[in-house]
């Protein structure tokens, strides 16, 4: 269905090969994962399929590329687009119409399709991904992983026989991930469609590829079977760690095919226990107590009482709509607080202003981005130092601290995700908190970037000898790796109202849906990191 | 677009739409008289048919260039952009956050570019706020005026020279465009708001000049309110972020133009 | 019942260019009346309904401006004196017009009258606004504006997203310190505003190539919008009256 002869892909204004001699087929029916570091070619890759690379976004190829029999050299996007269609990671950015039923619509009328026939293939694609009650709805009012199934609709509804997703779930919510995944391998599976899908995390997709690729950052790329590629890459989802350290050869793919294959070999785990690191808790910096909120006469918090220390890191869960975000904005007083105190290092946050607020709180929101507004990274850190008081310099070396430095004049917006979240940090931590919230943090990163936060996060929290003061962090998240890894305790958030409030290894282990792939692999043992077995089964052996 | 070659055949289009629109806007200046009442409605009438059918020229015209799916996409979220800002300071005397984006990105993507989004803007958020009325076409010339000016400017190569001074330049600009504006508008509005009873009016067979008189007499007493905030406003904001501005409209230039992709040998 | 939208519109022109030859107040006024009544009654929901209050303070100030100025600047006109205004006698290099005077009933009438005129225009087009959703006035468009239409479309479509997003970008300034606005916080907002508007623009453009936008001249149009008996019917209603009323 796909084939890719010799194919090398470079961009004029870097010098990067992003990708060398590649040349490969894909089948039909087939899905196949492509695995990669950032900023290593997994979109550009993608791109390639459909035309977009070069003829919409630039760059110099050479090889030949084929879908369908077709030459992608010599067709534009337009014309390949009823043979291959795409999904992005942003869905609300590729919308054109504002009503679902117009929006799917619009790939057959820009082909000049007959409007019987787009009547009908628009109920069918409605259908198919069961969007019917949604038809007239605005698609500014539905939520992460509706838009996502209507971008697949206005797809598919051309009849593609090849569907290109680049990391459709990154934006989404853990359930919407697996609704959007489910779909996929259904089209995959019902109607014989050939997927190439990139992605971050690994642990929802491995399950269902066929083949993985990987492209490695001097643009070589290996492609195999999903359990030989992933033994041996650099990228691996939590599991294949697991399996790795627990010694197995064949890689599991899923939590049931671990525990099939270790269960004499768990039993080993049953007298180790995790090693647990005595935290340095200090006085309370921030405290709930009794707090509701209501907005637009609903109620969005009830009765909340909660208290975060200084050195100590708590991570705050619950599914969207919860009021997550809700709660962390109280610590900046951006919450219609209707009863309940509220107290960030003894004052009332909704008092405080400017710099009072800044030195007292970080908040890095959803968007780190939002908070960026110069031209080039040494421009922000200069104004960071400006808005602080702060001795010039500072924060750029809190950012050499956090991660190695990008090159100075670049643009905020051209750096990766990881390093715009390290600008953003240090952006804030310039002003010295006590108090740092971070509002889902691992959105778009990769797990080496998800490695560095870890670390940050880390030293940040405890007592490492550095001039740091201990802050206490307060992480809303989705990611139930991240949490297992950073924090101390876990607060459940649902409906507005504390559900559970405890250390994290008691909450994450008797919580079955919210609980990491090691501690499913491992129940009814209380284990929740790689990291932790390792440790545990080398302390047994020396 | 993207000051590239525009086709003559559009070049000429929207020149002479833009004649007629002038011709359609200036009539109370040289309106010959008549007994007849009816001729000031049917001047009215015939102003805003020739105006309307000037734009609906122009826009024929520029749709041959709006095949390109980036160019539909900067311009229509541009256009929203400007909308909104249009409907800002609403209310507001003067305060009209719109033009400083208007200029600042047709100067970088060009006259054509500015005419659409000028006209655009104006329009969408006329839909949006239900205030139509029969300034509306005027308005669109007007605002796309102010758009190809802009674009004008960046075209100039002397310019390349001497970037310091565009932040200077694009600012006196500014100021020019919002009391052009200003005058537009009056002119446009002055039959409407001061029909034959009042002794600024424009009198139907009086010289060019002496109604010329009447109307800046006119601008002068009653608008000034307007325009002066909305220069300085203008001015200001293009002084304070223009320089941030102009860096990312470029930046979005820059990834738009595609880089030659012959294929090479490697 | 699914109004077409140049059945609305069609009578709304003609019903203004009704009122303009016309020249008479009471026809002006008897139109506006009746059409505000008409959008009043049929309460909706939608954005563009709302734009109808804006449409109605839009006519109150332009009312009030006209009248003000046809009291202070009016020609003056014989008729019974209702009250006076203080003069004053501008210079002749200001026209020599003067300000105030007495202010007679007949000017008042001539002023109110031209009022009529402008505001029911204001009136007439507004609820034509109102009534038609923007997207099924642009279906009306022909062809030759496809690509314009698109182009309105995307701007309609992205204003309400650029809202929440304004919003969100003031408030995470908010966490960098920022305590008021000033004009140079402007920058700070905008900056970053326009930026996630451009690769939104960019995105936006990927995604449309990818779907065939603009690689065919003949578009086609989805669920075309049918004439009905009502269309016919108000459309040549509203001809009735302007015919009769000539």
């Amino acid at each position: 269905m796909i084939s890719f002869r010799n194919v090398s892909l470079i961009y004029p204004n870097s010098l990067r090969t992003v990708l060398d001699g590649l040349s490969i087929e894909v089948n039909e029916g087939e899905m196949v994962l492509v695995i990669g570091h950032t900023g290593s070619g997994k979109s550009s890759l993608i791109k390639l399929v459909n035309g977009l690379v070069p003829h919409h976004t630039g760059g110099i190829l050479s090889g030949e590329i084929e879908v369908a029999g077709r030459s992608t050299r010599s067709l534009k996007p337009g014309q390949l687009s009823d043979v291959v269609g795409i999904v992005g990671q942003s869905p609300a950015h590729g919308f054109v119409a504002d009503i679902v039923e117009d929006e799917i619509a619009f790939g057959l009328e820009a082909h000049g399709v007959a409007p019987e026939v787009m009547r009908k293939r628009v109920e069918e694609v409605l259908d198919l991904l069961s969007l019917t009650e949604l038809r007239d709805r605005s698609i500014s009012s539905l939520s992460g992983g509706e838009q996502q199934r209507v971008a697949i609709g206005a797809a598919l509804v051309l009849n593609p026989k090849v569907l290109l997703l680049d990391e459709p779930t990154s934006a989404l919510d853990p359930i919407a991930a697996e609704e959007v995944l489910a779909i996929v391998y259904r089209l995959v599976h019902d109607l014989g469609l050939t997927v190439i899908i990139a992605e971050h995390r690994l642990e929802r997709v491995i399950q269902f590829a066929d083949r993985v690729l990987l492209i490695n950052e001097d643009g070589s790329a290996e492609i195999g079977d999903t359990a030989t590629m992933l033994a041996s890459s650099p990228i691996a989802p939590p599991l294949v760690n697991l399996a790795k350290v627990l010694g197995q050869e064949k890689i599991s793919l899923s939590v049931r095919e671990l525990r099939r294959n270790t269960e004499e070999l768990r039993n080993v785990l049953t007298n180790l226990q995790p090693k647990i690191a005595p935290a340095n808790i200090g006085s309370a910096i921030f405290t709930l107590d009794n707090v509701s909120a209501t907005y637009d006469e609903k109620s969005v918090l009830t009765n909340v009482s909660l208290a975060i220390h200084s050195g100590e890191v708590v991570a705050l869960m619950g599914r969207n709509g919860a009021g997550k975000s809700t709660l962390l904005k109280c610590a900046v007083g951006l919450t219609p607080i209707t009863r309940g105190e509220v107290q960030v290092c003894g004052r009332d946050p909704r008092e405080l202003k400017g710099k009072d607020l800044i030195s007292r709180v970080g908040y890095i929101p959803q968007e780190p981005d939002d908070l960026l507004y110069n031209q080039s990274v040494a421009d922000e850190c200069r104004q960071a130092d400006l808005d602080n008081n702060v001795a010039a310099g500072t924060t750029l070396n809190i950012f050499k601290s956090l991660m190695t430095l990008p090159s100075l004049s670049v643009h905020p917006r051209d750096l990766s995700e990881g390093q715009r979240l390290g600008l953003a940090l240090s952006i804030v931590l310039a002003a010295q908190p006590q108090l740092l919230i971070l509002d889902e943090p691992t959105r778009g990163l990769d797990y080496e970037a998800k490695r560095e936060l870890i670390r940050i996060v880390r030293s940040l929290a405890r007592d490492d000898g550095s001039q740091q003061r201990h802050c206490g962090i307060f992480i809303a998240s989705h990611d139930v790796e991240l949490v297992a890894e950073i924090s101390d305790r876990v607060i459940f958030l649902a409906d507005g109202e504390i559900l559970s409030q405890g250390s994290t290894r008691d909450v994450l282990t008797s919580s079955p849906a919210f609980a990491p792939q090691v501690t499913k692999a491992l129940s009814p043992q209380p284990w929740l990191t790689v990291g932790e077995v390792e440790a545990a089964l080398e302390g047994r052996n020396v | 677009m993207f000051n590239t070659r525009i086709p003559l055949s559009s070049l000429l289009i929207i020149s002479i739409s833009s004649c007629v629109g002038l011709v359609a806007f200036t009539w109370p200046l040289y309106i010959p008289a008549s007994d007849n009442v009816l001729s000031a409605s049917s001047a009215k009438v015939l102003s805003l048919v020739l105006a309307s059918a000037a734009i609906a020229a122009v826009f024929i015209a520029i749709n041959q260039q709006l095949f390109d799916s980036k160019v539909v996409a900067l311009l229509g979220i541009l256009v929203a952009l400007d909308g909104a800002l249009r409907l800002v300071g609403a209310g507001a005397a003067g305060i009209e956050p719109m033009w400083f984006l208007l200029i600042l990105a047709s100067y970088i993507f060009g006259a054509t570019f500015g005419f659409a989004m000028g006209a655009l803007s104006i329009a969408v958020s006329a839909l949006l706020t239900g205030a139509i009325g029969p300034w509306l076409p005027f308005q669109m010339f007007a605002a796309a005026w102010i758009g190809i000016g802009a674009g004008l400017i960046g075209n100039a190569r002397i310019l390349q020279k001497y970037r310091r001074l565009e932040l200077s330049l694009l600012m006196f600009f500014g100021v020019i465009a919002a009391e052009f504006f200003g005058i537009m508008m009056d002119l446009q509005l002055w039959p409407w708001l001061l029909s034959r009873d009042t002794q600024l009016s424009y009198v139907a067979g009086a010289s060019v000049v002496d109604n010329l008189h009447r109307f800046i007499v006119f601008h002068l007493a009653t608008s000034m309110s307007w325009n002066l905030p909305r220069a300085v406003v203008t001015a200001l904001l293009i002084l304070f972020a223009g320089r941030a501005i102009l860096g990312s409209l470029r930046r979005a230039q820059r990834k738009i133009t595609l880089p030659a992709m012959a294929p090479a040998e490697l | 019942m699914k109004r077409h939208p140049l059945a609305w519109w069609g009578c709304c022109a003609l019903l203004a260019i009704f009122v303009l030859h016309s020249d008479s107040a009471i026809y002006a006024t008897v139109i506006s009346l009746a059409l505000a009544v008409l959008v009043l009654l049929s309460r909706e929901s939608s954005y563009w309904y709302r734009s109808f209050a804006f449409t109605l303070r839009i006519a109150v100030l332009l009312f009030l401006i006209r009248m003000s100025l046809g009291i202070v600047i009016g020609v003056p006109m014989p008729g019974r004196t209702l009250f006076r205004l203080p003069e004053i006698h501008l210079p002749s290099w200001l026209v020599g017009i003067r300000l105030g005077g007495e202010v007679t009933s007949q000017r008042l009438l001539t002023t109110f009258h031209e009022c009529a005129i402008l505001i029911s225009l204001v009136l007439i087009f507004g609820a034509a606004n109102a009534l038609v959703s923007p997207r099924s006035l642009m279906k009306t468009f022909p062809r030759a504006l496809y690509n314009v239409s698109t182009t309105i479309l995307v701007a309609t479509s992205t204003l309400p997203q650029l809202a929440r997003s304004f919003s969100r970008i003031k408030r995470a300034q908010r966490l960098r310190g920022q305590s008021h606005s000033t004009i140079t916080s402007w920058r700070k907002v905008s900056v970053p505003l326009l930026e996630e508007s451009l690769e939104r623009a960019l995105d936006l453009a990927t995604a449309m190539e990818a779907r065939g936008y603009g690689y065919m001249k003949n578009v086609s149009h989805y669920r075309p919008l049918m004439w009905r008996i009502h269309d016919s019917i108000l459309l040549s209603s509203a001809l009735a009256v302007v015919v009769v009323f000539w």
